[in-house]
């Protein structure tokens, strides 16, 4: 991916959470009717919003001078994107569906599978099954006694 | 109450004992390991201390601060690998010493320096911090906003090399999202999208885990997953004789001293500080032509500095309620989660718990002597664990412990949310740290502008009316002139070598 382009996207997009962020503002006050100068909730929020417009535009005119644009380098992006995506089933089945310590222990399980080089290696398989345990038993031990989370 | 009057008993307790050394351990690891880091430390502890005594709370995360920062020479020594980026200079001598002599000698070099700058910082932080605040007392809001304006600006203009309007950006969309929830003033809901969850803002935890933790092992699953460590696991001991600690005061001295000032001044943080000291020791050293070949010195120095850093750094946090690294804005937001507001007032209102930490901090650096002394050979070989396995682990425990600290499902949410934003951020380069700088000191900020213009009727004015006001506005717009001048200066110098 190209540095430019990346920055561009995100740019446009911070100047349109600018904009939305200043449209709400109006169902805030700027200025409340107690006190000459006392500025209500939306006067500062108001500043703030034009401010970021303001860097965003001449961000955007700065990257798009600019004579060079660096590719990104994505090096591992597979497990990247895998994490990614797994990340939010497990968040959704453990808000959903329950069993954290059931569902840690898979995803764990999971993650570091997916990250080794050699996955049909025996002996990883049972560092990982033991390593996995033993996280999932300090889990256990530090948040769900020590801490009394109930999750 | 002053320093003197402050009753140790309710310091050495077992709770604030247990913590410190609990921190001083989490610490040493976290720092120890390639990519994590001081900051990822404070964080990663700071979900426990929701149900801890305030005093036990803070002193686990400067105590686990504290030890990260010579965490990081550990790994940068035995594997030539900086565990933080301030151990960068410390590499530079800590891998030659390493190879030619021993690796347990460097190590006894980083630890007792680190030691020596972790207690001039902690005598500073005693001894400058009520006068600091006294001074400060005579500030007023006018000024507070604006010393929370230039604090942020410096972290904007050091943390993102030649990318100034990113790091603005990141500070002003800091500020923003510290705007959600309700007003202070009207009790007003402001931007809260109809979840009652975010009317007292965004969950501070859940905000750090999403945009520190996630991008960072993230970072490392895409560029460093598979990178193979080899530690020097023998000769780990870190006793050094008479002569060695004759040779390493003086650096150690200038590093304390640099290294303390570097962290008073907000955003320069614990990586200038360890290379001015660097360059400091070499200027004096009677063999600057070692360095860089093995020279004690050259890891004495950058080590007592980025140690007495935090000390420094956090002068400003209980003077001002300004914290002067982003690794103290996390710091602060123990604080805030036990609804203690840091500032000059804080020794007024609450002594016994300002002093308990001032003084705890002292315990800090002994704990770390203890530990790295015990525990720095075990250390150096937990470093040669893989990160296949370890990154999964660390984002693990970071999810569970975002969701720990309020128990919100919403905040889980929230933290993948902002992690997949932030990642493409530091992509871009955007400063994640001016972020949070500006997160933390959204309030303090915008109560000082409202309050200043509620003073002044509404006008601007005030700011230029008040002589410490307009000191501090000067060097303001200095500060924001500072890369068009340097730029400037790089285009004059270019024409005249072109000319030549």
């Amino acid at each position: 991916m190209n540095s430019k382009v990346l920055s561009l996207v995100l740019l446009l997009g911070t100047g349109l959470v600018g904009v939305i962020y200043y449209l709400s503002t109006n169902s805030l006050k700027s200025l409340t009717s107690a006190s000459p100068g006392e500025m209500g909730a939306g006067y500062f929020p108001r500043l703030l919003a034009v401010i970021l417009i303001a860097l965003t535009i001449l961000s955007i005119i700065q990257t798009l001078l600019e004579k060079e644009s660096e590719k990104i380098d994505l090096g591992n992006w597979k497990m990247v994107v895998a994490t990614i995506i797994l990340t939010p089933i497990y968040i959704f089945l453990w808000v959903y569906v329950g069993y954290f310590y059931i569902l840690t222990f898979i995803f764990l399980f999971g993650l570091i599978y997916l990250y080794q080089e050699d996955r049909k290696s025996k002996k990883m398989l049972i560092i990982n099954v033991i390593t996995t345990s033993s996280v999932l038993v300090a889990i256990y031990v530090f948040f769900g006694v020590l801490l009394e989370i109930t999750f | 109450m002053s320093f003197l009057d402050f009753d140790f008993t309710t310091l050495f307790t077992l709770s604030n004992l247990m913590a410190i050394f609990l921190g001083t351990i989490v610490g040493l690891i976290i720092g120890a390991l390639p990519g994590l880091g001081a900051t990822m430390a404070v964080i990663f502890l700071l979900p426990f201390t929701y149900t801890m005594d305030p005093v036990a709370a803070v002193l686990l995360l400067l105590a686990a601060f504290q030890a990260a920062e010579y965490g990081g020479s550990i790994s940068a020594i035995t594997l030539g690998i900086p565990g933080t980026p301030a151990a960068v200079a410390t590499a530079q001598d800590g891998i030659p010493l390493a190879r030619n002599e021993s690796p347990g000698k460097a190590l006894g070099i980083s630890l007792n320096a680190s030691v020596i700058g972790g207690v001039v910082g902690a005598l500073c932080l005693i001894f400058l911090t009520e006068p600091f605040a006294n001074f400060a007392l005579r500030l007023s809001d006018p000024e507070f906003f604006l010393l929370g304006v230039m604090g942020l600006i410096a972290v904007a203009s050091i943390s993102t090399k030649g990318e100034m309007t990113k790091s603005l950006i990141s500070v002003v969309l800091g500020l923003m999202v510290g705007t959600i929830g309700m007003d202070m003033f009207t009790g007003q809901p402001r931007f809260i999208m109809g979840q009652l969850e975010l009317m007292e803002g965004l969950g501070i935890v859940a905000l750090l885990v999403g945009i520190f933790a996630i991008p960072e092992i993230l970072r490392v699953v895409k560029d460093d997953l598979h990178t193979q460590f080899a530690s020097q696991a023998s000769n780990l001991s870190t006793k050094l004789t008479g002569k060695d600690m004759k040779r390493i005061a003086k650096p150690s001295g200038v590093g304390s001293i640099i290294g303390t000032i570097s962290g008073l001044l907000p955003g320069l943080g614990t990586v200038a500080a360890a290379w001015f000291s660097y360059i400091a020791a070499k200027k004096i050293s009677k063999s600057p032509e070692t360095f860089g070949k093995g020279n004690p010195e050259g890891i004495a120095a950058p080590e007592s500095a980025n140690n007495a850093s935090v000390g420094g750094a956090l002068i400003p946090l209980f003077a001002l309620g300004i914290p002067g690294s982003v690794g103290i804005a996390v710091v602060m937001s123990a604080f805030i989660v036990h609804g203690i507001q840091p500032g000059p007032r804080i020794f007024t209102k609450d002594p016994t718990l300002t002093y308990g930490i001032l003084y705890g901090f002292l315990l800090t650096t002994v704990a770390l002597y203890i530990v790295g002394r015990l525990l720095t050979p075990l250390f150096a070989r937990i470093l040669v664990v893989p990160n296949s396995f370890l990154m999964p682990i660390v984002y693990v425990v970071a999810i569970v412990g975002g969701f720990s600290a309020t128990s919100r499902y919403f905040d889980i949410w929230l933290s993948l949310i902002l992690g997949l934003i932030s990642l493409l951020f530091v992509l871009s380069r955007f400063s994640i740290a001016a972020f949070v700088m500006a997160f933390v000191l959204s309030p303090v900020i915008e109560v000082g502008l409202r309050r200043s213009l509620l003073i002044s009727g509404g006008s601007y004015s005030i700011f230029l009316t008040r002589p410490f006001s307009l000191v501090f506005l000067i060097i303001i717009i200095l500060m924001l002139m500072t890369p068009v001048f340097r730029k400037m200066g790089e285009r004059r110098k270019r024409n005249k070598l072109e000319n030549n």
